[in-house]
């Protein structure tokens, strides 16, 4: 199936695709795998989730930014190519008490495992600043089908 | 047949731990082309997290390389399940990523991680030698001092 398949078949909207601000590309073809930027919780230009996830309370943001920062990676991936999630490296705008990243960024996988059946591998950190402030930000390597 | 690599690690005294089983949303390794993709590995023994807290504030040095050992530990367990049950067929260690939950003080993130990359020289030898970034972070998951992910290649 591909990838525009399985995102219509889960019901999904993606996001415009976030244009890179500066001189780097969203994506990049090596081989048999893609390279995608990292990716924050936005639409097109527009920041949505911003700010610094310091308690449980803040809990409920993280998770919307994951899941639209997981969605904004998908974007970034020619619809008609058949992929697979290899590896995805999560970054958490997080203070440095909250530990409870695993809850942050399973809306995330989530949408990686309904989609493809598996999440791919994940490595989940928490960072004392990103880019703008976004709550969270993603990079991934993808694997190419036949 | 007791393998090379498996020798070697009786030789060392190194024990590995079983596998986790993959859950719902979570999959401890995924294989691509000839790489084995492991996902970040935690400080943890016997599947409870271990050595919780910060370097430079509850930890030092020699027990962040403590954990940085049992991170290296629950990657080659799952390594070998990658491999077949036979770490022989690993050609290469290709990347660590080594992740050190530190205070914005610390400084000492490459000897923290290297509890992992020179257990994995000690084992693979010059297959063992690996590319790796050592970074520190303001957190990590359920709270632990260290986080390993890593890339292999296999035969």
């Amino acid at each position: 199936m591909t990838l525009g398949e399985r995102v219509a078949k889960a019901g999904l909207v993606l996001p415009p695709a976030f244009a890179p601000v500066a001189s780097y590309a969203g994506i990049v073809r090596a081989g048999a795998q893609l390279h995608v930027s990292g990716m924050g919780p936005t639409h097109g230009k527009a920041i949505v989730e911003s700010g610094k996830i310091e308690t449980a309370a803040d809990l409920d943001k993280a998770k919307r930014a994951s899941h639209l920062t997981a969605l904004n990676l998908l974007a970034q991936i020619d619809a008609g190519l058949r992929v697979t999630p290899v590896k995805i490296f999560a970054l958490v705008n997080a203070g440095p008490d909250f530990t409870a990243l695993d809850d942050a960024i399973e809306p995330a996988r989530k949408v990686f495992a309904d989609l493809f059946g598996h999440p791919g591998v994940w490595t989940i950190v928490g960072s004392p600043c990103l880019p703008f402030a976004i709550t969270t930000e993603m990079e991934a390597i993808f694997g190419l089908e036949d | 047949m007791t393998g090379t690599i498996d020798a070697r690690l009786k030789q060392l005294g190194i024990e590995l731990p079983p596998g986790s089983a993959p859950a719902a949303n979570y999959v401890p390794f995924v294989v691509s082309g000839k790489l084995v993709f492991i996902a970040g590995q935690i400080s943890q023994k016997d599947g409870k997290p271990e050595f919780l807290g910060k370097l430079g504030r509850e930890f030092g040095v020699a027990e962040g390389q403590q954990a940085a050992r049992l991170c290296a530990l629950s990657i080659l367990s799952h390594l070998k399940t990658a491999a077949g049950g036979d770490l022989d067929k690993v050609l290469r260690c290709v990347r660590l990523g080594g992740f050190v939950n530190a205070t914005p003080e610390f400084t000492d993130h490459p000897a923290v991680i290297n509890g992992a990359s020179d257990m994995i020289v000690e084992i693979f030898g010059d297959k063992g030698k690996h590319a790796r970034a050592a970074v520190g972070t303001s957190s990590l998951p359920r709270g632990v001092a260290v986080e390993i992910d890593a890339i292999f290649e296999l035969a």
